[in-house]
């Protein structure tokens, strides 16, 4: 298994293409429900909610406190505020056919 | 929200697809997902946010349990990257402040 270059970026349309390929369902119906999709996960998220889609991961929203941090540019010392922040972790069923995929595509 | 949840708050917004279409097409977004990471492409969704991998060496551990030494093969995990609307959508409700409402009606950009 090799190092991964940055990769070539796939977007929305080209994800909705992919999946349209094995689906009896239009790229029209399919764009729609990854809208919702994308748009319900973030309206669970935002009330606080964490979401978890089985087979792929857990969204989940982390508190920071508030820290002493540095502006990388100036080195000038700087209070960094205390925030909500989204993270996201994988599943192991997502993790496995990630890997599987890989290690299918690199032999 | 679990998956079930999503798929039915999101069959109950789209008459016209039956449940089953959203779950199939919601596995599908998925497996696809996995074999565009695994084929060494980045996923970026505007508005959203992005997925990469993330390279982790090889390491010594052990087994908690039994104290075994066992060693790790070096891996890829998926790594989700936010995008900056929906932090900053996400810290203003931390904030008390107010986001503006989502333009769901164009659902290709954005």
């Amino acid at each position: 298994m090799k190092k991964m270059a940055a990769g070539i970026a796939l977007g929305r349309a080209g994800l909705i293409k992919n999946v349209s390929r094995n689906s009896g369902l239009t790229r029209q119906e399919i764009a729609e429900i990854l809208e919702k999709t994308l748009e319900e996960i973030g309206k669970a998220l935002e009330s606080g909610e964490d979401v978890k889609i089985t087979s792929f991961g857990t969204f989940s929203i982390h508190h920071k406190k508030e820290r002493m941090g540095r502006n990388p540019r100036t080195g000038k010392a700087a209070t960094v505020s205390s925030r909500k922040v989204i993270s996201f972790k994988a599943s192991n069923a997502f993790k496995r056919s990630v890997l599987l995929e890989l290690k299918g595509s690199s032999d | 929200m679990i998956k079930s949840e999503l798929i039915d708050k999101l069959a109950k917004r789209l008459r016209i697809v039956s449940d089953t279409d959203v779950e199939n097409c919601i596995n599908g977004i998925i497996e696809q997902m996995s074999q565009a990471l695994g084929s060494g492409h980045r996923i970026e969704v505007r508005g959203f946010g992005s997925f990469n991998l993330h390279y982790r060496p090889p390491r010594n551990a052990h087994n908690p349990k039994t104290g075994q030494k066992v060693f790790t093969e070096p891996k890829y995990i998926p790594h989700f990257k936010p995008g900056k609307d929906f932090r900053e959508r996400v810290n203003n409700v931390f904030l008390g402040r107010k986001n503006p409402p989502l333009n769901s009606d164009n659902s290709g950009n954005n």
